[in-house]
């Protein structure tokens, strides 16, 4: 939401704008807010210790009824498909005021999964009068659910002009120190579905990959102990193998942005990294980012040693081969929608976000 | 180094140096001036253009081994505005590939990379000392030549292809048509007015450098807003306040602000037009893929004045006109 924030301060004639925070999630919340500068106007501080769903919802409607009735705002909008998007757009809809979803049409079609996310957004897209639908296949889900053309525009992704506008700050002063003499490898691995012998083998592989002696390995390790334990224990004193805390998203997107090659399993990293011009090697079995597969800027690699190496050897020696995956071109956004969002709040003309071919 | 009468010269001779061929590839930025691409050009050469970094501008250091082909001759690379671009890992790709690295350091002079003098790094590099840059004397420039492979033959090259330098100094009897060159030399003139200026290149280098930090701290606001982005300038690099520049949300914007610092009387301009987007661009040269960031940053990008002789109350009023108009 912090570009569409920023586009809307950048009419501020046109347009008065009051950020609420309900900090559902205040550690992550409070860090965005920090790269963006924005100081919210409201701050509901809602969170508390070991808050249950029904507690969460009913908190969020009524203090939001309460900021709503004394505001009365032309619009309320809501983005992504947490707890409070869900009960924010119903405490607006039983007060009459128009709601627009920014995210809108995403689907898993499974609903307890992600749970409780996958029925919030379900319905703040119902009770929404406009959809902020980041991609052609979203306005699809959209219209087959019932929801009229007229409601949705596609936008593309507004993290990729989050991202496109940290990756023009400075390298923030604690980046990780790298070798300009060697071609940097980014890595993230922590999802759950890895643990075990996945992520053992994916260690084996950066290991290889590192004897290469051209490359450096920069791999940010989770917390998590079950991904730390392994992790430091197959790679621990590597050479070539740079293993770090986690690093925050300004210095996250610098590596991404140094790095030649990104392995993740990370579902963010595989819409981001193409913005970026960076080839991304997925090591899951499966991905939902089937945008990107398609669009030949992501690959599927799976999570077998020889796989990863193989793939990751090829685009180190072979350019012909880095080079068909390196098009820049990102099926979920061009780094506009904020200004497509607040236009078509505005009446103002655009034209919606289509990835080139 | 070899002075001659533009930067342009000192780059068509680089071209000459490295043997340009028809056919034969350079890689270089296409958020440049003209002088980077032509100089090639005229030798049959085919710019490869590679997209710029977010942050300074400067060519994607990233994207430069993956344009390389059997046909790449040469690394042309631009530091924009006097900063530096990442020349540790140009220099490594370079080298690993056998390529020379050809610096337009137009913009770059008394500007550092780690200590190191922006134009010193490369195998050549220009200097221009173009009315428009910090050091000036009308028209003029210099080749630095930091490979002693190519000192003897750059001095026939830039004296019409003639021995004639050898000659004055008594090494030959007579001189002689020896190879391909042009008449590249300055005049006496205009050297003698580049050493007055060369005399008082510090003091110059830094009044401007005052009047780019000021507009550097007094725009943090303008940041904070998300109105417009500040230059960035690596902690490895030192600048010399050539050129302060602020970018704008986009076209639009950048077009709307412009307008209201004219009627303010404010001369604020903006370039380059990307050279991949550029007729002859489009003709002799080929982008390694699709340059996203070069578009945007010359669409965005807006300089400010920013001269020497500048006084504080001009400083102040371009400030406030920018936040009048932003
Ligand atoms: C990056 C760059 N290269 C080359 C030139 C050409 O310099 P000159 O006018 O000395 O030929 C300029 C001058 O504007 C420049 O900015």
């Amino acid at each position: 939401m912090a570009p569409v924030i920023r586009a809307l301060r950048e009419h501020a004639e046109r347009v008065e704008s009051v950020v609420c925070n309900t900090a559902q999630h205040r550690e992550m919340v409070d860090q965005v807010l920090e790269i963006f500068r924005i100081t919210p106007d409201i701050d509901l501080d809602i969170m508390q210790p070991g808050q249950s769903l029904p507690d969460l919802t009913g908190r969020v409607i009524t203090r939001m009824t309460e900021v709503l009735q004394s505001l009365r705002p032309d619009w309320v909008l809501v983005q992504g498909d947490t707890t409070t998007v869900f009960a924010t757009g119903l405490a607006a809809f039983y007060e009459h005021i128009r709601v627009g979803h920014v995210e809108a049409g995403l689907r898993t079609y499974d609903k307890r999964n992600p749970f409780p996310e996958e029925i919030n957004r379900l319905l703040v897209d119902h009770l929404s009068d406009r959809h902020f639908a980041p991609t052609e296949r979203n306005r699809e889900a959209l219209l087959r659910e019932g929801h009229t053309d007229e409601t949705i525009i596609v936008t593309g992704n507004t993290v990729i002009d989050a991202l496109l506008s940290v990756a023009e700050l400075p390298e923030p002063p604690d980046m990780p120190p790298l070798d300009p003499d060697r071609r940097l490898i980014l890595v993230t691995a922590h999802r759950r579905e890895n643990h075990g012998q996945p992520l053992r083998n994916i260690c084996a592989a950066l290991k290889a990959l590192a004897g290469r002696g051209d490359v450096q390995i920069v791999y940010p390790v989770h917390m998590n102990p079950n991904v730390r334990g392994p992790v430091y224990e197959l790679l621990g004193d590597v050479p070539g193998v740079l293993l770090t805390n986690p690093v925050d998203y300004v210095t996250l997107v610098h590596l991404m942005r140094r790095a030649y090659l990104i392995l993740t399993d990370s579902g963010g990293i595989q819409e981001e990294a193409p913005s970026l011009g960076k080839p991304v090697l997925v090591m899951r079995r499966r991905t939902e980012r089937g945008e990107a597969v398609e669009a030949g800027v992501v690959k599927l690699v799976g999570t077998e040693t020889e796989a990863i190496l193989g793939h990751a050897t090829r685009l180190l020696d072979d350019s012909a081969a880095y080079r068909s995956m390196v098009r820049a071109v990102n099926p979920y956004g061009d780094g506009r929608a904020a200004g497509r969002i607040v236009a078509s709040l505005l009446g103002l003309p655009f034209e919606e976000f289509r990835p080139a071919p | 180094m070899l002075l001659t009468h533009s930067c342009t010269a000192a780059l068509e001779m680089a071209a000459i140096l490295t043997d340009i061929e028809p056919g034969d590839e350079v890689i270089m930025p296409s958020f440049t001036f003209v002088s980077t691409a032509n100089a090639f050009v005229l030798r049959g050469g085919v710019p490869v253009f590679v997209d710029i970094r977010p942050d300074t501008l400067n060519v994607d250091e990233t994207q430069i081994e993956e344009a390389i082909t059997p046909r790449t001759k040469a690394i042309a690379i631009v530091h924009y505005a006097g900063v530096g671009c990442e020349m540790d890992a140009i220099m490594r790709i370079a080298q690993e590939h056998n390529l020379p690295v050809i610096e337009d350091a137009a913009q770059a002079l008394l500007a550092t990379y780690r200590g190191r003098p922006l134009g010193s790094i490369g195998h050549l590099a220009g200097y221009s000392f173009h009315e428009t840059k910090n050091v000036v004397s009308g028209e003029g420039g210099a080749l630095l030549i930091n490979d002693p492979r190519y000192v003897d033959r750059a001095e026939i090259v830039r004296e019409k292809g003639t021995n004639r330098s050898q000659f004055f100094r008594g090494q030959v009897d007579k001189y002689t048509w020896m190879d391909i060159g042009s008449s590249y030399l300055p005049a006496e003139l205009e050297a003698a007015f580049l050493w007055a200026q060369l005399e008082e290149a510090e003091s110059i280098t830094r009044r401007r450098k005052d009047i780019w930090q000021r507009y550097y701290e007094e725009f943090a606001d303008l940041e904070r807003e998300g109105k417009a982005r500040r230059p960035v300038v690596p902690a490895e690099c030192e600048h010399n306040g050539h050129i302060f520049y602020l970018l704008f949300r986009d076209l639009e914007h950048r077009t709307a602000v412009q307008a209201r610092l004219r009627e303010a009387g404010v001369q604020a301009t903006f370039h380059y037009v990307p050279l991949h987007d550029s007729p002859a661009g489009k003709r002799y040269g080929r982008a390694q893929r699709e340059l996203p960031l070069t578009r945007q940053m010359s669409e965005r990008l807006l300089r400010l004045p920013l001269w020497a002789g500048m006084t504080d109350d001009e400083v102040s009023y371009v400030i406030e006109a920018v936040y009048r108009s932003a």
